[in-house]
Parts: C-alpha cells; sequence; structure tokens
C-alpha cells in the first residue's frame, strides 16, 4: 500500500498549466493599461471580462491546485497514511478543473455575480461547494486514519484553509438565482460590502496566507534538513493567525459608509495581525538559517526562502496600509495592486514554484531537468516582482498624493484625467515586470514537464508502524 | 455622532470582543508561563527528516504581541469600536468630515470670497486666480469641451471662439454653467419634407457663407423665413436667448459640411449641458465665468 | 487546565482541531458581520431613494457583466479633496437597492457615486463607444458591442425583476408586466447610459459635503 501520489502530480500539472495562463491574462490586461486598443473591440478580450478571469485563474486555479497537491502529498507523509478515499479526491480533481475551464469561459462570456474574487455565478458557486467539502473529506480522512498520534503544523494549516474557506465561500455566495446565469446577492449595499471583504480578506487570510503557510511548515524544513525552528513559536502563530485575521477585513472599506465601530474594529485586529504573520516568518528563517549551506546550490530552496522574505514585507505592509491615516492615501490607488502582488506574486508563487522544483524530480523519481534553468527563472522572478512591486508604489502614492492635493484657492489641484495619464510609464513598468515573470513561470513548465518525461515508476510506501510513534 | 448598533448588538459586539480578546491574551501569557517544560517532540520523525523543534517562543515576540495588543487597545478606548461606545475623542466620520470644512474655510474662504466679489475684469487679471479658475475648467468641463476648450466630438461646443449659441456675456455665461442648457432644435424633415431640408440646408450654408438670399434658391428661402426664422432670426444671425446659433457665421457646432447641416435639419438637435449649480459653488463658477470670458486660455502650471 | 495543554488535546484529535478552528476564526464574523446584516438600520433605503427602473436595473447588470467596478468606484469618501473633487460623500441609504454593492476597490478610472447628471446623454454614448474621442488620454476599453446589441436579450427582465421583489425591492405587478415593453427598442448602450444617469440621484442638489 503506497501513497497516492498520481494525484498529486494531476493536481501540480494543472496548478502549472493555470499558472502560465493565468499570468499571460494578468500581463495583457496589464498591457491593456498601457495600449487600450489591443483588446480589437471583442468583448472577451475587454479589461474587464479578462481581469477578472486572470484573478479567477491565479487564485483557483494556480493557487487551489497547487494547495491541494501540496496538501495531499504532505498530509499523507505526515500522517504515515495512504490518502483518505483517492477516488474522491479524483473527483475534486475533475471538478475543480471542470470548474475553472467553464467558470473560466463563463465571465469570458460575460457571467459575472459582481463581487470581486467571487464573480462566478451560482452554478459554479454549488460545483465549487461540493468539490471543496469532498476535499475536505479526503483531508480530514485521511488525518483521522493517521498513525502519528499528533498531527503535524503544517495540516492545521491546511485544516484552516478548508474550513473558513468552505464557511467564507457559502455565505458570501448566498444569492437568489434569476436564471441560469444570474443571481442577485442575498445582501445589499454597505451590508454585501462587509459580508464581501469579510471573505475578499480571509480568502486572502486563509488562502493565501494560511494555505501557504501550511505549504510552508512542511516543504521548507523538509528542503532545508532541518526541524521547525520552535515547535511552540508555531502553535501560537497558528491560533493567533486564526483568530485575528478574520476581523481585518473592514480595513477594505476605511471611510466608507459602513459603521465606524466596524472599522475600527478591523484597524485595531490589523495591527494585532503582523505579530503571528512575523513570528511564522522567524520560525522559517531560523529554520534554513541552520542549512544555509544548502541555500547555495539549491534552487528550490531559494525560492522558498524569498517567498518568505515577500511574505515579511507583505504582511507589514499589510497592517501600515490597514491604519487609517495611511488608507487615505494608499486606498483605491495602485499601491493595492503592488500590495497584492507582492504577496500573491513574491509569496504565493514563489514558494509554490520552489516546492514544485523541490516536488517534481521526487514525483518523477528523476533528477531536475535543469538546475540552470531554475536559476535563471529564480532571477527572472525576483526582477519581475520587484519591478511589479516598485513600479506600482510609485504610481500608488503619486496617485494617493496628487488625487488629495488641493492649490492655494483651495481648488482641486490635479483633475483625475491627467493624474491617470501620469501613469504611464508606471503602468508600462509593471507590464515588463509581469513579463518577466510569466516568461519565467514559463521556463520552470518546461523544466517540470522535461523532468517529468524522463521519470521513473516510483512509488513510496508509508513507513512500518514501529519506525512511527504510532498510536498507542 | 457615530453610525452606532443597537443596543442588543452593541451588547454583543462588546461580550464577544473583550471575552475572545481576553482568552487570546490568556493564551500567549500560557505559552511563555509553560517555560520549558513539555516542549519535547524532537525525537518525533514526521517524515524522513521532518522534524519538530523544541525551542521555546522568543521572548521579543511575546513582547512584539503585546504591544501591538496595547496600541489596537488604546485605539479602541480612543475611538468607536466596542459596541455603541463611541470612545474618548468621541471620533465620527461626519464629524470629521465637517470640521475639515470648517478649516476649509478658515483658510480659503476670505480668499474666495474677495475673487467673487470682484468685477469679471479685475478677477481675469488675478494669475492665481485664473490658474485656480483653469482647473476648476479641467476638473469639470474638459471631459466634453476638451483640455483646450475648442470643443470635441462634434457635439460639445468650442468655447475659445465668438460664436455662443447662449451668449458669451456675463450673465449668460454664468446662467448657463449654473443652470444648464438644453436646446430644442425639432426634427423638420415630418413638416417639410426631404427635399425641404436640402433646399434649407443649401440656403443656410449659403447664408454661412456671406452669400444672404441667392436667387438661385428662393423655395429653401422661403421656407427658412416660414419654418426657421422664428428661432435663429430673419436673416440668421441667432437668438441666444432661445439657444439658436447664429447661421452666418462659419461655426457649426454639429459638423458645416452638406450632410451634417442635412442632418441637423432633418432630425433636429437637442444638446444638452448639465447644470453644475449645485456640483459647483458660487466661487468656482464665478472663476470659471471669468476665465472663459477672457478667452479659457491655459495658464502655465505653476 | 492551560492553554498548551489544551492544545496539545486538539492537536491529537482531528474532530476537536476541525471544531477549534470553526469557533475561533467564526469570532470575528459573528461580531463584526452578524450584527451589520442582521441589524435592519443597515439595509433602510435612503429617503428619496428610487428603486432601478427596468432600464436602469438592465443597465446595471451589463455594468457587472463587463465588470466596471474593477476600473471604477462608487464610493465618495467623507474626505475633503475627495468631496471637493466629486461631490457629497457616500451614504449606506444609497445602496439599499445594490444587489450586489459596487463600491470597487481601485480608482484606474474615476469614482461614478455622483456621475448622474453630470454628463449629456450624448456623451455618454460618444465616450462608451470610444472613450479616446472625447477624453484622448483615457485607457478606458471601447465597448462598440453595447450599441449592436438590444437591450434585454435573453427576454428575462421580468424574472430578474420578480427575483430583486422576493429580496424586498418593491416592484409592483404592473411595474413587472410592463417592463419588457419599456425596454422595447433600447440597446445595450441607452442601458448602461440610463444606469449611469441614475447614479447619485438620491442625492443630487444636496450641498456639500
Amino acid at each position: 500500500m503506497n501513497y497516492e501520489d498520481r494525484i498529486v502530480t494531476a493536481f501540480t500539472a494543472c496548478s502549472v498549466f493555470w499558472a502560465v495562463l493565468g499570468m499571460l491574462a494578468g500581463v495583457y490586461v496589464a498591457a491593456e493599461l498601457v495600449w487600450p486598443t489591443i483588446d480589437f473591440g471583442l468583448p472577451g478580450l475587454s479589461f474587464g471580462r479578462l481581469r477578472t478571469l486572470h484573478t479567477t485563474l491565479v487564485l483557483f486555479g494556480f493557487g487551489v491546485s497547487g494547495l491541494v497537491a501540496t496538501g495531499l502529498y504532505s498530509v499523507q507523509r505526515t500522517s504515515h497514511v495512504r490518502l483518505f478515499a483517492p477516488g474522491l479526491a479524483w473527483f475534486v480533481l475533475y471538478a475543480w478543473q471542470l470548474t475553472i475551464v467553464l467558470g473560466g469561459a463563463s465571465i469570458l462570456a460575460g457571467w459575472n455575480a459582481g463581487k470581486e474574487y467571487a464573480e462566478l455565478e451560482w452554478p459554479f458557486d454549488l460545483a465549487i461547494a461540493v468539490a471543496w467539502v469532498s476535499f475536505g473529506v479526503v483531508f480530514f480522512g485521511t488525518i483521522a486514519r493517521r498513525k502519528m498520534e499528533a498531527i503535524y503544523i503544517s495540516n492545521w494549516f491546511y485544516g484552516a484553509l478548508i474550513i473558513v474557506v468552505a464557511m467564507l465561500h457559502i455565505v458570501n455566495s448566498l444569492a437568489l438565482p434569476a436564471t441560469f446565469g444570474k443571481s442577485y446577492s442575498l445582501f445589499a449595499g454597505a451590508q454585501d460590502a462587509v459580508v464581501q471583504w469579510w471573505y475578499g480578506h480571509n480568502a486572502v487570510g486563509f488562502l493565501l496566507t494560511g494555505g501557504f503557510l501550511g505549504m510552508l511548515y512542511y516543504f521548507l524544513p523538509k528542503q532545508a534538513e532541518q526541524p521547525i525552528w520552535s515547535y511552540r513559536l508555531s502553535i501560537v502563530a497558528f491560533w493567533a493567525f486564526v483568530y485575528t485575521y478574520i476581523w481585518a477585513g473592514p480595513h477594505h472599506l476605511h471611510y466608507h459608509s459602513i459603521p465606524e465601530w466596524v472599522q475600527s474594529l478591523g484597524m485595531a485586529m490589523s495591527l494585532i495581525l503582523l505579530a503571528p504573520s512575523w513570528a511564522t516568518m522567524v520560525n522559517g528563517i531560523m529554520t534554513v538559517s541552520a542549512a544555509a549551506k544548502k541555500l547555495r546550490s539549491d534552487p528550490a530552496l531559494k525560492f522558498i526562502v524569498l517567498s518568505l522574505a515577500f511574505y515579511g514585507l507583505a504582511t507589514f505592509e499589510g497592517p501600515m496600509l490597514a491604519i487609517k491615516s495611511v488608507n487615505v492615501f494608499s486606498h483605491f490607488t495602485e499601491w493595492t495592486i503592488g500590495h497584492v502582488h507582492s504577496g500573491a506574486l513574491g509569496w504565493n508563487a514563489l514558494i509554490t514554484f520552489g516546492t514544485f522544483y523541490f516536488l517534481v524530480p521526487r514525483l518523477a523519481g528523476a533528477p531536475l531537468y535543469s538546475a540552470r534553468l531554475a536559476n535563471i527563472h529564480f532571477w527572472l522572478a525576483l526582477a519581475g516582482v520587484m519591478l511589479y512591486v516598485l513600479s506600482m508604489w510609485g504610481a500608488g502614492v503619486s496617485q494617493g498624493v496628487l488625487w488629495l492635493s488641493l492649490d492655494k484657492l483651495g481648488e482641486v489641484r490635479f483633475s483625475f484625467n491627467d493624474v491617470m495619464a501620469a501613469m504611464k510609464p508606471y503602468y508600462l513598468l509593471r507590464f515588463i515586470g509581469g513579463l518577466l515573470f510569466l516568461a519565467g513561470a514559463v521556463l520552470m513548465a518546461v523544466n517540470l514537464a522535461r523532468t517529468f518525461s524522463g521519470r521513473r515508476t516510483v512509488v513510496v510506501a508509508p513507513p512500518p508502524a514501529h519506525a512511527a510513534k504510532g498510536l498507542t | 455622532m457615530a453610525d452606532m448598533p443597537s443596543e442588543f448588538w452593541a451588547g454583543w459586539i462588546v461580550v464577544i470582543t473583550v471575552t475572545s480578546f481576553i482568552a487570546l491574551i490568556w493564551f500567549v501569557r500560557d505559552l511563555y508561563r509553560a517555560g520549558d517544560q513539555d516542549t519535547g517532540r524532537e525525537d518525533e520523525v514526521w517524515d524522513e527528516t521532518l522534524r519538530e523543534g523544541a525551542r521555546p517562543a522568543p521572548v521579543w515576540w511575546f513582547w512584539f504581541i503585546l504591544a501591538l495588543m496595547t496600541v489596537s487597545v488604546v485605539y479602541v478606548i480612543l475611538y468607536p469600536g466596542l459596541g455603541s461606545y463611541q470612545g474618548v475623542l468621541r471620533w465620527s466620520q461626519g464629524g470629521r468630515i465637517a470640521e475639515r470644512f470648517v478649516d476649509y474655510d478658515a483658510q480659503f474662504g476670505a480668499e474666495r470670497r474677495r475673487l467673487q466679489a470682484l468685477p469679471l475684469a479685475q478677477l481675469e487679471g488675478d494669475s492665481d486666480a485664473m490658474q485656480s479658475a483653469w482647473r476648476v475648467f479641467n476638473n469639470n468641463c474638459t471631459s466634453c469641451h476638451g483640455r483646450d476648450a475648442a470643443g470635441q466630438a462634434r457635439l460639445f461646443p468650442d468655447l475659445t471662439d465668438d460664436s455662443w449659441q447662449w451668449g458669451r456675456d456675463e450673465t449668460q455665461i454664468l446662467e448657463t454653467i449654473r443652470s444648464g442648457r438644453q436646446a430644442a432644435m425639432p426634427a423638420w424633415e415630418p413638416v417639410i419634407g426631404a427635399q425641404g431640408v436640402e433646399q434649407v440646408a443649401d440656403y443656410v450654408l449659403g447664408l454661412s457663407a456671406g452669400d444672404s438670399g441667392s436667387p438661385a434658391n428662393a423655395e429653401g428661402s422661403a421656407l427658412f423665413l416660414q419654418f426657421c426664422s422664428a428661432c435663429h432670426g430673419p436673416k440668421g444671425s441667432g437668438q441666444p436667448l432661445l439657444g439658436a446659433p447664429a447661421l452666418d457665421d462659419e461655426a457649426w457646432l454639429y459638423g458645416g459640411d452638406r450632410a451634417q447641416v442635412i442632418r441637423s435639419i432633418s432630425q433636429g438637435r437637442n444638446g444638452v449641458m448639465p447644470a453644475f449649480g449645485s456640483r459647483l459653488d458660487d466661487a468656482q463658477i464665478r472663476l470659471l465665468t471669468a476665465w472663459l470670458s477672457a478667452g479659457a486660455r491655459i495658464p502655465d502650471e505653476r | 487546565m492551560n492553554f498548551l495543554s489544551l492544545h496539545r488535546k486538539i492537536e491529537r484529535h482531528s474532530g476537536l482541531l476541525i471544531f477549534g478552528i470553526l469557533v475561533v476564526s467564526s469570532i470575528g464574523g459573528l461580531v463584526q458581520v452578524l450584527p451589520i446584516v442582521l441589524d435592519d438600520s443597515h439595509s433602510a433605503p435612503a429617503a428619496g431613494l428610487a428603486v432601478y427602473s427596468p432600464l436602469e436595473l438592465e443597465g446595471r447588470d451589463i455594468y457587472i457583466r463587463e465588470s466596471c467596478s474593477t476600473c471604477h468606484t462608487q464610493q465618495v469618501r467623507p474626505l475633503l479633496a475627495e468631496v471637493k473633487r466629486y461631490g457629497p460623500y457616500s451614504r449606506a441609504g444609497e445602496f439599499a437597492y445594490d444587489r450586489p454593492f459596487l463600491w470597487g476597490s481601485k480608482r484606474t478610472g474615476p469614482d461614478l457615486a455622483r456621475v448622474g447628471g453630470n454628463y449629456s446623454d450624448a456623451w455618454h454614448h460618444v465616450h462608451l463607444l470610444d472613450p479616446r474621442a472625447v477624453v484622448p488620454a483615457s485607457i478606458m476599453p471601447a465597448y462598440p458591442w453595447l450599441a449592436q446589441r438590444d437591450a434585454d436579450q435573453g427576454r428575462t427582465i421580468a424574472a430578474r425583476m420578480r427575483t430583486l421583489r422576493m429580496l424586498g425591492h418593491p416592484y409592483s405587478d404592473a411595474d413587472i408586466a410592463a417592463a419588457p415593453a419599456a425596454l422595447e427598442g433600447e440597446t445595450e448602450l441607452d442601458a448602461v447610459t440610463a444606469y449611469l444617469q441614475s447614479l447619485g440621484r438620491s442625492m443630487q442638489g444636496t450641498p456639500q459635503p
């Protein structure tokens, strides 16, 4: 009885595919902001629809597929059992990928629920709910059958991902269908806004942070071949993270027409959130510091360590942007876009890339096709994300200051259109940054595909019961 | 006054927030108090080399989260956050913006009122005022009239020429900005027929070229006198009171080629200038009027 | 009993772990979301707020279809320069009939909360079909297909209004019965324009802020 790894391979392949396609859509919409006529008057290439496709593909195609792949890989190995209900796991694969394919097409065709990062219409919401709960059954079923006495840290985070995202998705998607492709939110106006950002922020919190922290807690110590620096710190980081993150949503609605008390609580908890975020960063950095030598040669580890740096940066920037007096300048500007991408490219994508460079050779039973290509990818990704984030900082701070500037007589100093026109160089730089990042992802796809085509049949069995501290 | 929850929900918010927050503090403190005992699971091998380290959580982190919590607690003491408790500062969004407007008036009010009271000619000579006037224009008017105020899209009139269909003296401009304008040129094809439209078109094109009452187009001339002169005047010199443009000049808002003129006559024109009376204050309208009547020149950016 | 030993129990029992995560992660929502959603004062329409007409509703749904809120916010914050630029700051009661809300999170283009009445219909038509005809520096996409498509191509306006009525929007039987005819002969361009002209209507004429 061996670990069920073919499902991991399948999810990994899907994740890489969606990464390339999703980032391609991202680069294209970035180009549209520089050259607005390259949609050629086609509805499916129009910025609004294509940008929605971009976020859907990278979040739910690339991100979630990567999380499921790594979650299913690590949960078996940290539980010392084969996957529970592998048939159900394959159902999750097909259901999820079909949802992304058809859902993506539906967005291009104009189906849109109108809620950010939850644009798919109600039939897809139902499919997502079913697939997600099935994933939960497979995951927790495996844990329930574990041969280890305790549940490993990474599984706490993957578990939180599954539970909280299910809760958020179901509540935020509550809607009354009018037709097969159109529904209206159960919540209206200000109420809908509070629900949406409770969802939106915690999709970031529990998917892009919590889920990927699960990835970190397994793959970082594995690659560094070092124990997690402090188990004790992981405990406090985990519970403080689960408690605090969920409150932070209203900082997306500072100075909006929602009650002040919600905004204040959102801001207060956002500040505290810095502590559990950095606890994990410190835990990771201290873990890898014992393996400094390996860091020089192992491209996979380089990606993961760089992702930790961006994680630290983004989780510092977040609480700062949540402070109301900073938010006045940053809100609605490109700064937000820069912040999101320092997290999504710098942290989520890089750690996933690093993990895939580690994972695929193991799944294939063959060494990585080219470490040199992986190193080139590393530098392309670093250059790309830096160019992206720095250009958006420049653009965002300019917008924030220029929009609120008054002249000697108290008149608004700069017209919206003039500020917008001044963004062009930043948008061009961002496009180039995105292009570099995409180029790196393409190199990775080639590298991993070549690695896999040189595969040998590989099966890994759980260790015999006596080797582990089994359930007594 | 801030937007507060009802009594029940206020209690709910306070109880759950405070209880859970205290529990978090207790949890963090507990973890550190446990000291070095019961940390070890180093001998547990999760997967090949994967182990958990036995190090205690670093002490600085304890102070770090405590400091952040303290800041947060102070914040919700000062600002509204805990249910219907308004906070020591009694701060609210509405109160804040009202204060900012008081500050605004203190800073700019006197100067704005002074400028507003100036005669137009004097206002036009004040370069600071004209700079701000250009900004008012740029913020509110350029999307239609163009950045250079020369009109756009054959729909929105040129404001740099002398041909103003609603008039360009001070009171007329003020009125146009404040209350907006709605042109009402009816569709004439149902009345005078397609042939009549062409005859009138040729006639007014002649007027525009300075060729009044060409005998070759007697039908056009007669139709014009009968149907058009009430608004545009017998000689086509226009009537600002009705927004009827002069037809004896070279300015054509909707285009002066024959096809466009025929289109204007046959289907009519109903151009709209939105009212800005509730969007702009009196000082802004006055500034705009001065800037426009001075020729709508973009000042050098300073 | 301390928390560390509690955690030791939790991490040895998958049911407890699930329960623990569920409880701890619900607290924030119970405090912030539940009171807002259940307290009716947050869904009360502002005085003078009219429900969307069939044409405006159609326009709004097209606005959602094209993801306009990706680039355009509909939320004027109570900040002095923002009120000076756009008009009176937004009030919760203005959005009582907004399902979903369309406040947006990014201003690539200008805020639209107060755009109603700010431009003529003719301007919106030109601008939607070719933004650069009136704003040369614009980076907005052109939407030529809006002029080519009839409003309510799927003939679903009545179904949509009935759904909204179930959610509390005050449409009468007569309103719903008359809706298909009201959209007869209108294009999607007319619908989007009508929607844009309705934005901020209930606050029009309000002196700043």
